[in-house]
Protein backbone atom coordinates (compact mmCIF):
# COMPACT_ATOMS: atom_id res chain seq x y z
CA UNK A 1 0.00 0.00 0.00
CA UNK A 2 1.57 3.06 -0.83
CA UNK A 3 0.67 6.17 0.75
CA UNK A 4 2.04 9.67 1.24
CA UNK A 5 1.21 11.49 4.37
CA UNK A 6 2.58 14.83 5.50
CA UNK A 7 2.92 15.28 8.89
CA UNK A 8 2.15 19.21 9.86
CA UNK A 9 4.42 20.39 13.10
CA UNK A 10 1.38 21.74 14.38
CA UNK A 11 -1.28 21.10 15.61
CA UNK A 12 0.15 17.29 16.05
CA UNK A 13 -1.94 14.75 13.89
CA UNK A 14 -3.20 16.59 10.99
CA UNK A 15 -2.30 14.50 8.37
CA UNK A 16 -3.86 14.61 4.85
CA UNK A 17 -3.32 12.54 1.68
CA UNK A 18 -5.01 10.60 -0.85
CA UNK A 19 -4.80 6.73 -0.56
CA UNK A 20 -4.98 4.75 -4.32
CA UNK A 21 -5.72 0.93 -4.00
CA UNK A 22 -5.45 0.41 -7.46
CA UNK A 23 -1.90 1.11 -6.86
CA UNK A 24 -0.96 -1.66 -3.82
CA UNK A 25 0.34 -4.97 -4.85
CA UNK A 26 -2.86 -6.88 -2.50
CA UNK A 27 -6.32 -7.11 -4.47
CA UNK A 28 -7.76 -4.85 -1.50
CA UNK A 29 -6.53 -2.63 0.72
CA UNK A 30 -6.98 -3.82 4.09
CA UNK A 31 -5.89 -1.54 7.66
CA UNK A 32 -6.36 -4.26 10.35
CA UNK A 33 -8.35 -3.31 13.37
CA UNK A 34 -6.62 -0.20 14.95
CA UNK A 35 -6.70 3.09 17.11
CA UNK A 36 -5.31 6.65 16.67
CA UNK A 37 -3.43 8.33 19.36
CA UNK A 38 -5.46 11.68 19.39
CA UNK A 39 -7.14 11.98 15.47
CA UNK A 40 -10.14 11.43 14.17
CA UNK A 41 -10.63 10.60 10.47
CA UNK A 42 -12.59 11.80 7.83
CA UNK A 43 -12.60 10.64 4.34
CA UNK A 44 -14.45 11.12 0.85
CA UNK A 45 -14.58 7.65 -1.36
CA UNK A 46 -13.77 8.80 -4.95
CA UNK A 47 -14.22 5.78 -6.68
CA UNK A 48 -14.86 1.87 -5.32
CA UNK A 49 -16.16 1.58 -1.91
CA UNK A 50 -14.97 0.47 1.49
CA UNK A 51 -16.20 -1.46 4.42
CA UNK A 52 -15.39 -0.76 7.54
CA UNK A 53 -15.78 -2.82 10.99
CA UNK A 54 -16.24 -1.70 14.46
CA UNK A 55 -15.29 -3.85 17.35
CA UNK A 56 -18.49 -3.75 18.73
CA UNK A 57 -20.27 -5.52 15.88
CA UNK A 58 -21.34 -2.41 14.18
CA UNK A 59 -20.06 -1.83 10.59
CA UNK A 60 -21.02 -0.32 7.69
CA UNK A 61 -20.27 -0.34 3.44
CA UNK A 62 -19.59 2.75 2.02
CA UNK A 63 -19.80 3.65 -1.69
CA UNK A 64 -18.63 6.41 -3.66
CA UNK A 65 -19.38 10.21 -3.05
CA UNK A 66 -19.78 9.13 0.90
CA UNK A 67 -18.37 10.14 3.51
CA UNK A 68 -17.12 8.72 6.17
CA UNK A 69 -16.20 10.10 9.63
CA UNK A 70 -14.79 7.98 12.34
CA UNK A 71 -13.46 8.95 16.15
CA UNK A 72 -10.01 7.20 15.68
CA UNK A 73 -9.83 6.82 19.58
CA UNK A 74 -12.19 4.08 18.52
CA UNK A 75 -10.54 0.49 17.31
CA UNK A 76 -11.75 0.17 13.64
CA UNK A 77 -10.62 -2.18 10.92
CA UNK A 78 -11.31 -0.77 6.98
CA UNK A 79 -11.03 -2.91 4.07
CA UNK A 80 -11.35 -1.49 0.30
CA UNK A 81 -12.18 -2.93 -2.97
CA UNK A 82 -9.58 -3.01 -5.39
CA UNK A 83 -9.53 0.19 -7.70
CA UNK A 84 -11.06 2.72 -4.37
CA UNK A 85 -9.29 6.14 -4.27
CA UNK A 86 -10.11 7.92 -1.46
CA UNK A 87 -9.32 11.54 0.10
CA UNK A 88 -8.37 11.52 3.89
CA UNK A 89 -7.72 13.57 6.63
CA UNK A 90 -6.51 12.97 10.19
CA UNK A 91 -7.65 15.88 12.43
CA UNK A 92 -7.20 16.72 15.76
CA UNK A 93 -10.54 17.96 16.67
CA UNK A 94 -9.74 18.69 20.39
CA UNK A 95 -6.91 20.04 19.79
CA UNK A 96 -7.57 22.43 17.02
CA UNK A 97 -10.99 23.25 18.80
CA UNK A 98 -9.47 24.37 22.41
CA UNK A 99 -7.19 27.03 20.54
CA UNK A 100 -10.19 29.06 20.05
CA UNK A 101 -12.37 27.70 22.68
CA UNK A 102 -9.94 27.57 25.85
CA UNK A 103 -13.04 27.25 28.18
CA UNK A 104 -13.45 23.74 26.50
CA UNK A 105 -11.46 22.27 29.10
CA UNK A 106 -11.38 18.59 27.64
CA UNK A 107 -12.53 16.41 24.95
CA UNK A 108 -15.52 15.90 27.77
CA UNK A 109 -16.81 19.23 26.45
CA UNK A 110 -17.08 18.18 22.65
CA UNK A 111 -19.77 15.38 22.03
CA UNK A 112 -20.26 13.29 19.05
CA UNK A 113 -23.48 12.56 17.90
CA UNK A 114 -22.10 9.24 16.41
CA UNK A 115 -18.40 8.00 17.21
CA UNK A 116 -18.39 7.12 13.58
CA UNK A 117 -20.69 7.73 10.57
CA UNK A 118 -21.66 7.46 6.89
CA UNK A 119 -22.59 10.79 5.88
CA UNK A 120 -24.36 9.27 1.86
CA UNK A 121 -24.27 11.32 -1.04
CA UNK A 122 -26.71 14.10 -0.74
CA UNK A 123 -27.28 14.48 2.86
CA UNK A 124 -26.66 17.95 4.18
CA UNK A 125 -23.43 16.55 5.97
CA UNK A 126 -22.26 15.88 3.01
CA UNK A 127 -23.33 18.87 0.88
CA UNK A 128 -21.38 20.57 3.55
CA UNK A 129 -18.38 18.88 4.04
CA UNK A 130 -17.59 17.67 -0.07
CA UNK A 131 -16.27 21.12 -1.32
CA UNK A 132 -13.87 21.20 1.94
CA UNK A 133 -13.11 17.88 1.57
CA UNK A 134 -12.55 18.13 -2.33
CA UNK A 135 -9.89 20.85 -2.48
CA UNK A 136 -7.04 20.05 -0.18
CA UNK A 137 -4.34 22.88 -0.39
CA UNK A 138 -0.89 21.77 -2.36
CA UNK A 139 1.04 20.31 0.19
CA UNK A 140 4.78 21.40 -0.51
CA UNK A 141 3.42 25.12 -0.86
CA UNK A 142 4.26 28.17 1.48
CA UNK A 143 1.20 28.37 3.28
CA UNK A 144 0.20 25.00 3.57
CA UNK A 145 0.61 25.30 7.25
CA UNK A 146 -2.23 27.95 7.54
CA UNK A 147 -4.06 26.39 4.90
CA UNK A 148 -4.52 22.95 5.80
CA UNK A 149 -5.73 24.68 9.71
CA UNK A 150 -8.28 26.67 7.56
CA UNK A 151 -9.72 23.77 6.32
CA UNK A 152 -9.75 21.49 9.83
CA UNK A 153 -11.42 24.31 10.67
CA UNK A 154 -14.01 24.32 8.31
CA UNK A 155 -14.90 20.61 8.34
CA UNK A 156 -15.64 21.50 12.22
CA UNK A 157 -18.22 24.39 11.34
CA UNK A 158 -19.41 21.99 8.75
CA UNK A 159 -20.00 19.16 11.10
CA UNK A 160 -21.27 21.60 14.00
CA UNK A 161 -23.87 22.90 11.36
CA UNK A 162 -25.34 20.01 10.47
CA UNK A 163 -25.35 19.27 14.34
CA UNK A 164 -23.24 16.16 13.78
CA UNK A 165 -20.51 17.81 16.47
CA UNK A 166 -21.96 19.63 20.11
CA UNK A 167 -19.82 22.08 22.21
CA UNK A 168 -20.70 23.24 25.73
CA UNK A 169 -20.26 26.64 24.52
CA UNK A 170 -23.18 26.59 22.22
CA UNK A 171 -25.48 26.90 25.27
CA UNK A 172 -26.73 29.91 26.15
CA UNK A 173 -24.54 32.96 27.69
CA UNK A 174 -26.02 32.68 30.76
CA UNK A 175 -26.14 29.28 31.27
CA UNK A 176 -22.53 28.31 30.42
CA UNK A 177 -21.65 31.23 32.82
CA UNK A 178 -23.90 29.31 35.65
CA UNK A 179 -22.31 25.69 34.65
CA UNK A 180 -18.56 27.25 33.97
CA UNK A 181 -17.49 26.96 37.99
CA UNK A 182 -18.63 23.54 37.73
CA UNK A 183 -16.91 22.71 34.75
CA UNK A 184 -13.73 23.69 36.40
CA UNK A 185 -14.36 22.42 39.58
CA UNK A 186 -14.94 18.96 37.79
CA UNK A 187 -11.38 19.24 35.47
CA UNK A 188 -9.56 19.79 38.91
CA UNK A 189 -11.51 17.25 40.74
CA UNK A 190 -12.89 14.12 38.68
CA UNK A 191 -10.26 12.00 40.28
CA UNK A 192 -12.11 12.41 43.74
CA UNK A 193 -14.91 11.11 44.89
CA UNK A 194 -18.16 13.96 43.58
CA UNK A 195 -21.13 13.98 44.27
CA UNK A 196 -24.13 15.27 42.68
CA UNK A 197 -25.52 17.23 45.38
CA UNK A 198 -22.42 18.67 46.48
CA UNK A 199 -21.32 20.00 43.05
CA UNK A 200 -24.85 21.89 42.68
CA UNK A 201 -24.30 23.40 46.30
CA UNK A 202 -21.28 25.17 44.78
CA UNK A 203 -23.46 27.04 43.04
CA UNK A 204 -26.51 27.41 45.14
CA UNK A 205 -28.78 24.92 42.91
CA UNK A 206 -31.44 22.72 43.77
CA UNK A 207 -29.77 18.92 43.11
CA UNK A 208 -32.78 18.46 40.95
CA UNK A 209 -32.54 21.46 39.15
CA UNK A 210 -28.89 21.11 38.69
CA UNK A 211 -29.33 17.40 36.89
CA UNK A 212 -31.79 19.16 34.67
CA UNK A 213 -29.62 21.86 33.84
CA UNK A 214 -26.49 19.65 33.28
CA UNK A 215 -28.35 17.47 31.27
CA UNK A 216 -28.91 20.10 28.85
CA UNK A 217 -25.83 21.77 29.02
CA UNK A 218 -23.89 18.56 27.81
CA UNK A 219 -26.09 16.01 26.77
CA UNK A 220 -24.97 13.94 29.76
CA UNK A 221 -25.83 13.04 32.77
CA UNK A 222 -23.22 14.23 35.64
CA UNK A 223 -22.30 10.60 36.27
CA UNK A 224 -21.48 10.04 32.77
CA UNK A 225 -19.80 13.39 32.26
CA UNK A 226 -17.51 12.53 35.62
CA UNK A 227 -16.60 8.88 33.85
CA UNK A 228 -16.22 10.44 30.70
CA UNK A 229 -13.37 12.44 32.12
CA UNK A 230 -12.23 9.80 34.03
CA UNK A 231 -11.63 7.76 31.05
CA UNK A 232 -9.93 10.21 28.83
CA UNK A 233 -7.36 10.40 31.39
CA UNK A 234 -7.31 6.87 32.39
CA UNK A 235 -7.19 6.05 27.91
CA UNK A 236 -4.17 8.92 28.47
CA UNK A 237 -2.06 6.50 30.82
CA UNK A 238 -2.95 4.00 29.25
CA UNK A 239 -1.24 5.02 25.94
CA UNK A 240 1.44 7.32 27.47
CA UNK A 241 2.95 5.26 30.92
CA UNK A 242 3.73 1.95 32.11
CA UNK A 243 1.40 2.06 34.72
CA UNK A 244 -0.67 -1.21 35.59
CA UNK A 245 -4.90 -1.39 34.61
CA UNK A 246 -5.68 -1.66 38.41
CA UNK A 247 -2.98 1.70 38.77
CA UNK A 248 -4.57 3.68 35.95
CA UNK A 249 -7.80 3.01 37.08
CA UNK A 250 -7.22 4.21 40.67
CA UNK A 251 -5.37 7.02 39.53
CA UNK A 252 -8.11 8.11 36.94
CA UNK A 253 -10.62 8.15 39.96
CA UNK A 254 -12.53 4.78 39.14
CA UNK A 255 -13.35 3.36 42.11
CA UNK A 256 -12.14 -0.28 41.36
CA UNK A 257 -10.31 -1.92 38.42
CA UNK A 258 -13.60 -3.65 37.96
CA UNK A 259 -15.09 -0.15 37.73
CA UNK A 260 -12.66 0.99 35.40
CA UNK A 261 -12.90 -2.03 32.89
CA UNK A 262 -16.34 -2.53 32.76
CA UNK A 263 -16.89 1.99 31.65
CA UNK A 264 -14.22 1.09 29.74
CA UNK A 265 -14.91 -1.82 27.58
CA UNK A 266 -18.32 0.05 27.17
CA UNK A 267 -17.09 3.13 25.76
CA UNK A 268 -14.03 1.17 23.35
CA UNK A 269 -15.73 -2.17 22.85
CA UNK A 270 -12.35 -3.89 23.99
CA UNK A 271 -10.63 -4.49 27.11
CA UNK A 272 -8.00 -1.60 28.57
CA UNK A 273 -5.11 -4.20 27.88
CA UNK A 274 -5.89 -5.06 24.57
CA UNK A 275 -6.20 -1.44 24.07
CA UNK A 276 -2.90 -0.64 24.62
CA UNK A 277 -1.42 -3.31 22.96
CA UNK A 278 -3.33 -2.15 19.64
CA UNK A 279 -1.75 1.14 20.12
CA UNK A 280 1.65 -0.15 20.82
CA UNK A 281 1.50 -2.95 17.75
CA UNK A 282 0.32 0.25 15.25
CA UNK A 283 3.14 2.37 16.86
CA UNK A 284 5.68 -0.18 16.08
CA UNK A 285 5.08 -0.44 12.57
CA UNK A 286 4.83 3.41 12.13
CA UNK A 287 8.45 3.04 13.36
CA UNK A 288 9.56 -0.01 11.47
CA UNK B 1 -2.71 44.39 30.08
CA UNK B 2 -0.48 42.71 27.96
CA UNK B 3 -1.41 40.98 24.74
CA UNK B 4 -0.37 38.16 26.55
CA UNK B 5 -2.82 38.56 29.05
CA UNK B 6 -5.22 39.38 26.41
CA UNK B 7 -4.89 36.33 24.89
CA UNK B 8 -5.96 34.45 27.82
CA UNK B 9 -9.25 36.29 27.72
CA UNK B 10 -12.09 34.65 25.69
CA UNK B 11 -14.48 35.23 23.81
CA UNK B 12 -11.93 37.72 22.26
CA UNK B 13 -12.69 39.30 18.87
CA UNK B 14 -9.65 38.31 16.66
CA UNK B 15 -11.69 37.96 13.50
CA UNK B 16 -14.80 39.99 12.34
CA UNK B 17 -16.67 40.11 9.32
CA UNK B 18 -19.15 42.76 8.53
CA UNK B 19 -21.03 44.39 5.93
CA UNK B 20 -20.73 48.11 5.20
CA UNK B 21 -23.33 50.22 3.23
CA UNK B 22 -22.50 53.68 2.50
CA UNK B 23 -25.70 55.69 1.41
CA UNK B 24 -26.55 58.85 0.47
CA UNK B 25 -27.13 60.90 -2.41
CA UNK B 26 -24.00 62.39 -3.09
CA UNK B 27 -20.59 60.60 -2.72
CA UNK B 28 -20.17 59.93 0.71
CA UNK B 29 -16.76 59.71 2.63
CA UNK B 30 -15.42 58.17 5.51
CA UNK B 31 -12.26 60.23 6.41
CA UNK B 32 -10.09 58.07 7.95
CA UNK B 33 -10.40 54.58 8.96
CA UNK B 34 -8.00 52.47 10.79
CA UNK B 35 -9.10 49.09 10.48
CA UNK B 36 -9.32 48.11 14.24
CA UNK B 37 -5.43 47.30 13.99
CA UNK B 38 -5.96 44.46 12.09
CA UNK B 39 -5.13 43.48 8.51
CA UNK B 40 -8.30 43.42 6.27
CA UNK B 41 -9.48 41.80 3.09
CA UNK B 42 -12.25 44.03 1.83
CA UNK B 43 -14.69 43.38 -1.23
CA UNK B 44 -16.66 45.92 -3.49
CA UNK B 45 -19.71 43.84 -3.48
CA UNK B 46 -21.84 46.73 -5.75
CA UNK B 47 -21.11 51.06 -6.69
CA UNK B 48 -17.54 52.43 -6.96
CA UNK B 49 -14.95 53.43 -4.16
CA UNK B 50 -11.87 55.26 -4.26
CA UNK B 51 -9.31 54.53 -1.64
CA UNK B 52 -6.65 57.73 -0.68
CA UNK B 53 -3.42 56.77 0.82
CA UNK B 54 -1.24 58.18 2.39
CA UNK B 55 1.04 59.62 0.29
CA UNK B 56 -1.31 61.04 -2.57
CA UNK B 57 -1.75 56.97 -3.87
CA UNK B 58 -5.22 56.02 -4.88
CA UNK B 59 -6.57 52.83 -5.57
CA UNK B 60 -10.26 52.92 -7.69
CA UNK B 61 -12.17 50.22 -6.52
CA UNK B 62 -14.73 48.30 -9.09
CA UNK B 63 -17.70 45.68 -8.12
CA UNK B 64 -16.16 42.17 -7.44
CA UNK B 65 -12.49 43.73 -6.79
CA UNK B 66 -10.57 42.47 -3.33
CA UNK B 67 -7.83 44.59 -1.64
CA UNK B 68 -6.06 43.79 1.47
CA UNK B 69 -4.34 45.85 3.77
CA UNK B 70 -1.67 44.47 5.75
CA UNK B 71 -1.06 46.57 8.25
CA UNK B 72 -3.60 49.49 9.74
CA UNK B 73 -2.21 52.91 8.23
CA UNK B 74 -5.32 55.57 8.01
CA UNK B 75 -6.67 56.06 4.17
CA UNK B 76 -9.47 57.74 2.97
CA UNK B 77 -12.57 56.00 1.69
CA UNK B 78 -14.39 57.72 -0.81
CA UNK B 79 -18.12 55.96 -2.31
CA UNK B 80 -20.45 56.51 -4.52
CA UNK B 81 -24.22 56.40 -3.55
CA UNK B 82 -25.41 52.75 -3.32
CA UNK B 83 -22.16 51.16 -2.94
CA UNK B 84 -21.62 48.02 -0.63
CA UNK B 85 -18.19 46.38 0.68
CA UNK B 86 -17.86 43.31 2.71
CA UNK B 87 -14.76 43.33 5.32
CA UNK B 88 -12.89 40.72 6.85
CA UNK B 89 -10.31 41.94 9.64
CA UNK B 90 -8.26 39.99 11.15
CA UNK B 91 -5.54 39.99 13.98
CA UNK B 92 -2.59 38.58 11.82
CA UNK B 93 -0.12 38.19 14.49
CA UNK B 94 -2.72 36.26 16.73
CA UNK B 95 -3.05 34.36 13.95
CA UNK B 96 0.39 33.31 13.14
CA UNK B 97 1.25 32.59 16.58
CA UNK B 98 -1.73 30.45 17.34
CA UNK B 99 -0.58 28.72 14.78
CA UNK B 100 2.67 27.55 16.09
CA UNK B 101 4.54 30.45 14.51
CA UNK B 102 6.45 31.75 17.43
CA UNK B 103 8.43 34.66 15.06
CA UNK B 104 5.18 36.18 13.50
CA UNK B 105 6.61 39.61 13.89
CA UNK B 106 8.75 37.94 10.87
CA UNK B 107 5.36 38.34 8.43
CA UNK B 108 6.52 40.98 5.83
CA UNK B 109 4.27 41.73 2.72
CA UNK B 110 5.79 41.85 -0.22
CA UNK B 111 8.11 44.80 -1.07
CA UNK B 112 6.81 46.42 2.11
CA UNK B 113 3.57 46.82 0.21
CA UNK B 114 1.00 47.63 3.07
CA UNK B 115 -1.89 47.01 0.20
CA UNK B 116 -2.69 44.71 -2.50
CA UNK B 117 -5.25 44.79 -4.95
CA UNK B 118 -6.84 41.49 -6.96
CA UNK B 119 -9.02 42.08 -9.65
CA UNK B 120 -12.18 40.68 -10.53
CA UNK B 121 -11.51 37.94 -12.84
CA UNK B 122 -7.99 36.38 -11.07
CA UNK B 123 -7.37 33.44 -9.65
CA UNK B 124 -6.67 34.20 -6.72
CA UNK B 125 -9.65 37.02 -6.69
CA UNK B 126 -11.97 34.11 -6.52
CA UNK B 127 -10.21 32.13 -4.21
CA UNK B 128 -10.53 34.83 -1.81
CA UNK B 129 -14.31 35.45 -2.78
CA UNK B 130 -15.16 32.05 -1.84
CA UNK B 131 -13.61 32.71 1.55
CA UNK B 132 -15.39 35.70 1.99
CA UNK B 133 -18.91 33.18 1.25
CA UNK B 134 -17.58 31.19 3.82
CA UNK B 135 -16.70 33.93 6.50
CA UNK B 136 -20.03 35.36 6.23
CA UNK B 137 -21.88 31.62 6.82
CA UNK B 138 -20.92 32.30 10.68
CA UNK B 139 -23.79 34.96 10.39
CA UNK B 140 -25.91 32.97 9.40
CA UNK B 141 -25.08 29.73 11.46
CA UNK B 142 -23.36 31.48 14.31
CA UNK B 143 -20.36 29.37 14.26
CA UNK B 144 -16.90 30.75 15.02
CA UNK B 145 -15.12 28.30 13.30
CA UNK B 146 -16.36 29.24 9.86
CA UNK B 147 -14.76 32.33 10.14
CA UNK B 148 -11.42 30.71 12.19
CA UNK B 149 -11.11 29.20 8.86
CA UNK B 150 -11.73 31.22 6.33
CA UNK B 151 -9.36 33.66 7.96
CA UNK B 152 -6.70 30.58 8.46
CA UNK B 153 -7.25 29.90 4.75
CA UNK B 154 -7.08 33.41 3.55
CA UNK B 155 -3.61 33.87 5.45
CA UNK B 156 -2.24 30.32 3.69
CA UNK B 157 -3.11 31.54 0.20
CA UNK B 158 -1.59 34.96 0.54
CA UNK B 159 1.38 33.22 2.18
CA UNK B 160 1.27 31.29 -1.27
CA UNK B 161 1.07 34.06 -3.23
CA UNK B 162 3.97 35.37 -1.52
CA UNK B 163 1.72 38.36 -0.35
CA UNK B 164 2.51 37.75 2.82
CA UNK B 165 6.33 36.39 3.37
CA UNK B 166 7.53 33.89 6.22
CA UNK B 167 10.91 32.77 6.57
CA UNK B 168 10.89 30.30 4.08
CA UNK B 169 13.15 26.65 4.90
CA UNK B 170 16.34 28.05 3.84
CA UNK B 171 16.30 30.99 6.44
CA UNK B 172 15.00 29.02 9.73
CA UNK B 173 18.81 28.06 10.00
CA UNK B 174 19.42 31.85 10.58
CA UNK B 175 16.38 32.03 12.94
CA UNK B 176 17.16 28.88 14.66
CA UNK B 177 20.49 30.95 15.47
CA UNK B 178 18.92 34.42 16.39
CA UNK B 179 16.49 32.84 18.27
CA UNK B 180 17.69 33.38 22.18
CA UNK B 181 18.34 37.00 20.83
CA UNK B 182 15.20 37.52 19.46
CA UNK B 183 13.82 35.93 23.07
CA UNK B 184 15.74 38.46 24.89
CA UNK B 185 14.56 41.19 22.56
CA UNK B 186 11.09 40.28 23.44
CA UNK B 187 11.53 40.28 26.39
CA UNK B 188 13.34 43.62 27.38
CA UNK B 189 12.56 45.88 24.47
CA UNK B 190 11.09 48.33 26.85
CA UNK B 191 14.37 48.61 28.92
CA UNK B 192 17.74 50.34 26.95
CA UNK B 193 19.15 47.86 24.92
CA UNK B 194 22.44 48.08 22.83
CA UNK B 195 23.64 46.12 20.09
CA UNK B 196 26.35 44.98 22.36
CA UNK B 197 24.18 44.00 25.18
CA UNK B 198 22.26 41.56 23.45
CA UNK B 199 25.27 40.28 22.12
CA UNK B 200 27.01 39.79 25.06
CA UNK B 201 23.96 38.42 26.49
CA UNK B 202 23.87 35.45 23.54
CA UNK B 203 27.55 34.47 23.51
CA UNK B 204 28.14 36.38 19.49
CA UNK B 205 30.19 38.81 18.16
CA UNK B 206 28.48 41.86 17.31
CA UNK B 207 29.40 42.10 14.24
CA UNK B 208 28.37 38.09 13.14
CA UNK B 209 25.16 39.00 15.02
CA UNK B 210 23.96 42.44 13.42
CA UNK B 211 24.73 40.50 9.94
CA UNK B 212 22.69 37.55 10.38
CA UNK B 213 20.24 39.73 12.02
CA UNK B 214 20.03 42.10 8.80
CA UNK B 215 20.11 39.05 6.35
CA UNK B 216 17.82 37.28 8.17
CA UNK B 217 14.58 40.03 9.37
CA UNK B 218 16.32 42.41 6.53
CA UNK B 219 16.61 45.50 9.37
CA UNK B 220 19.06 46.25 11.38
CA UNK B 221 18.66 45.34 15.64
CA UNK B 222 17.54 49.02 16.28
CA UNK B 223 15.49 49.09 13.52
CA UNK B 224 14.32 45.77 14.49
CA UNK B 225 13.90 47.17 17.95
CA UNK B 226 12.13 50.39 17.74
CA UNK B 227 9.90 48.57 15.33
CA UNK B 228 8.55 46.02 18.49
CA UNK B 229 8.06 49.02 20.69
CA UNK B 230 5.85 51.00 17.70
CA UNK B 231 3.88 48.07 17.81
CA UNK B 232 3.44 47.95 21.71
CA UNK B 233 2.82 51.13 21.88
CA UNK B 234 0.61 51.50 19.09
CA UNK B 235 -1.37 48.55 21.06
CA UNK B 236 -1.22 50.88 24.56
CA UNK B 237 -2.28 54.00 22.28
CA UNK B 238 -5.22 51.76 20.52
CA UNK B 239 -6.14 50.05 24.42
CA UNK B 240 -5.24 52.25 27.14
CA UNK B 241 -6.17 55.67 27.95
CA UNK B 242 -2.30 56.80 29.36
CA UNK B 243 -0.50 59.55 27.54
CA UNK B 244 1.82 59.82 24.67
CA UNK B 245 4.32 60.63 27.08
CA UNK B 246 3.80 57.89 29.07
CA UNK B 247 3.54 54.89 26.34
CA UNK B 248 6.62 56.40 24.28
CA UNK B 249 8.84 55.54 27.85
CA UNK B 250 6.58 52.47 28.65
CA UNK B 251 7.39 51.14 25.30
CA UNK B 252 10.90 51.82 25.64
CA UNK B 253 11.78 54.87 23.62
CA UNK B 254 14.39 57.23 25.37
CA UNK B 255 11.89 60.54 24.90
CA UNK B 256 8.15 61.41 23.38
CA UNK B 257 9.82 63.20 20.44
CA UNK B 258 11.91 60.59 18.69
CA UNK B 259 9.00 57.86 19.12
CA UNK B 260 6.81 60.34 17.92
CA UNK B 261 8.92 60.86 14.96
CA UNK B 262 9.24 57.39 14.40
CA UNK B 263 5.43 56.95 14.32
CA UNK B 264 5.34 59.17 11.92
CA UNK B 265 7.09 57.86 9.35
CA UNK B 266 5.49 54.11 9.62
CA UNK B 267 1.80 55.22 9.77
CA UNK B 268 2.00 59.00 8.60
CA UNK B 269 -0.05 60.48 11.24
CA UNK B 270 0.85 61.75 14.71
CA UNK B 271 0.34 59.33 17.48
CA UNK B 272 -2.55 61.71 19.13
CA UNK B 273 -4.34 61.86 15.52
CA UNK B 274 -3.67 58.62 15.63
CA UNK B 275 -5.95 57.67 18.55
CA UNK B 276 -8.50 60.00 17.85
CA UNK B 277 -9.27 58.65 14.60
CA UNK B 278 -9.83 54.95 15.54
CA UNK B 279 -12.07 56.43 18.55
CA UNK B 280 -14.08 58.22 15.89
Amino acid sequence: MKVTLTENSYPKNFFQGRVNSAHTEISQLKSPLHIHEDASEIFLINEGSIFCNFHIGNSFTAEAGDIVFINGKIPHETVATMGTIINFLFIDITTLVRKFHPQLLSEGCITYREDFAVFRKGSIENTLLMPFLKSFPEVTSPGYNESAIGQGYLIIAAMRNAGFLMFTDSLSQNTFDAMKPVFEYLYKNFRENISVSELAAKIGYNADYFSRLFRKATGRTVIDYINGLRLSEARYLLLNTEKTVTEIALSAGFSSSAHFFKHFSRRYSISPRKYRSLFREDQKQIRS
Amino acid sequence: MSPAELENLWPKNIAIYYRNQYTGDSASSSPVELHNGYAEILQLVSGSMLINLPGGKSIRLMPGDVVYFSEPFPCEFLAEPETETRNLQFDLRWFLQKNGFCFSFFATSEANNRYTVFENGTEINKQLTNLLDIAEKKEETKINEYLYGAVFSVIGLLINNRIIRLPGDSDYKLYEKLASSLEYIQENFREKLSLEDIADMVGYNKDYLSRIFKSATGMTVIEFINNIRIEEARYLLLNTDKSVTEIALEAGFGSNAYFSRLFRKKYAVTPNKYRLNSKR
